[in-house]
């Protein structure tokens, strides 16, 4: 599913978006860069429906389902790992597979509060694979994950979003190694 | 020092200043001293009747204040979750916060039988409490966690057993320790004005008339303990459901 964004234009106190105009292609997993304060979130925002554009058009084929690894976890803190990751009706046994995969079968129980940043994150992203969507939204998903087990979780957010409708949110641009395509917002937002 | 030694010094101190101004006034009928109280509660306690009164305004004041919990959750839902209905419930409750207990007491004892208005002063006591905390409680739930709510398609039962109910436990404590308070309050002053055949408020009355001071200040030292009691005993309940 295409997402299209025309002459968008959003501004808090200072403007973020004039006449923006972008379009993520269907069935690719993109890398969105940009310095900081580029409005990386708030078009994701936008995207999402949490933010309305004060002007322009957002385009869908139809009513999207979304999959989102927050750039704040979002995670139920009084509840397990495994218990945050089924609240989205996932299949336990592809739970667990991930939990092992991602280093948390021995925290699975843990709740999250008493968890690392690192691992709430795996957390998070395991609950966005997890979930049957359209489109998938990752905003500074790899924040906190050490390097090895980086590898690990880059290489399985690759292959499970393959021929999948995603938006990958980055400063790193070794992590954009694992995206399609790659859009610079700071150069989208010049015209380059 | 540990802090139930202080406590426990600093009540002993109001025992010791209360006993001298009682001898300093030496009449029991103004102020009994602690011995003629206590004497008056043991000779009280030892009566069938004693623990019948106390048993029929436990119920009273208990009904009113469960009913009031019930009632302040679903309207202070009502009230975050419906376009009008804060505007429409909040002149309502401020109207029922400002007035006097007494004339709710009265005014109600024109209404309903005299065994009921207890519990209704409780209840209408006690609902402004919890609407007002429950309503903050949801007024201030995590809007980013709502927003990962709406992602995951949580249905409503979701988002009100693992969102809304985790953010308003505090506040529902807070509202059920203070409602309680405020229970027994009312609830024993509506007693005393429509003076059901059997409850504290009918014999504190009848203490007050009949001059008997040492009766006076037993009965009151039992509503002093029921409180005491229920207030520790929501609180322990609320701290085994935290754990």
């Amino acid at each position: 599913m295409d997402i299209v964004l025309s002459h968008i234009y959003k501004s808090f106190e200072n403007p973020v978006f004039a006449d923006l105009s972008c379009t993520f292609k269907s069935g690719t997993l993109t890398a969105l860069c940009g310095s900081s304060g580029s409005g990386k979130t708030t078009l994701v925002n936008i995207i999402l429906g949490f933010e309305k554009p004060d002007k322009g058009d957002l385009v869908f084929e139809k009513k999207p389902v979304f999959s989102v690894v927050f750039q704040e976890d979002r995670l139920m803190e009084e509840l397990s790992a495994r218990e945050n990751i089924l609240l989205n009706g996932c299949n336990k046994d592809e739970c667990d597979r991930l939990l092992k995969l991602f280093g948390l079968d021995e925290s699975k129980d843990r709740v999250v509060s008493k968890l690392s940043g690192g691992m709430k994150r795996r957390v998070a992203i395991i609950r966005a694979l997890t979930y049957n969507a359209d489109i998938y939204i990752f905003d500074e998903p790899f924040k906190g994950i050490d390097s090895e087990m980086k590898e690990i979780v880059m290489a399985s957010v690759r292959k499970m979003l393959c021929g999948k409708t995603g938006i990958l949110i980055t400063h790193d641009l070794n992590e954009t190694k694992i995206a399609d395509i790659v859009l610079d917002l700071d150069k989208i937002k010049k015209g380059v | 020092m540990n802090n139930k030694r202080v406590k426990l010094g600093v009540i002993l101190l109001y025992f010791v200043i209360y006993e001298l101004i009682s001898k300093s006034i030496g009449e029991s009928l103004l102020l009994p001293s602690i011995g003629e109280v206590l004497k008056a509660f043991l000779l009280l306690a030892v009566e069938k009747t004693f623990w019948i009164n106390v048993f029929c305004s436990l119920i009273r004041i208990f009904s009113g204040f469960i009913l009031a919990v019930l009632a302040g959750c679903v309207l202070a839902a009502l009230s975050y979750f419906t376009k009008f209905g804060y505007v429409l419930l909040s002149p309502l409750i401020t109207v029922i916060r400002s007035t006097p207990v007494a004339s709710f007491i009265i005014l109600t004892l024109l209404w309903i039988k005299s065994g009921y208005v207890p519990v209704f002063i409780s209840f209408l006591m006690v609902v402004p409490v919890v609407w007002g905390n429950i309503y903050e409680g949801l007024k201030t739930t995590d809007l980013k966690l709502l927003q990962m709510a709406d992602v995951f398609g949580f249905g409503a039962w979701k988002k009100l057993r693992y969102i809304y109910s985790v953010h308003c436990a505090p506040f529902f404590t807070t509202a059920c320790v203070t409602g309680l308070g405020f229970a027994w309050k009312s609830g024993i002053a509506a007693e005393v004005i429509s003076m059901p055949k059997f409850s504290i408020g009918r014999r504190l009355y009848e203490s007050k008339v009949y001059l008997e001071t040492p009766q006076l200040f037993a009965w009151t030292l039992t509503v002093i303990a029921l409180s005491i009691v229920a207030e520790k005993g929501i609180k322990r309940i609320f701290k085994m459901k935290a754990k």
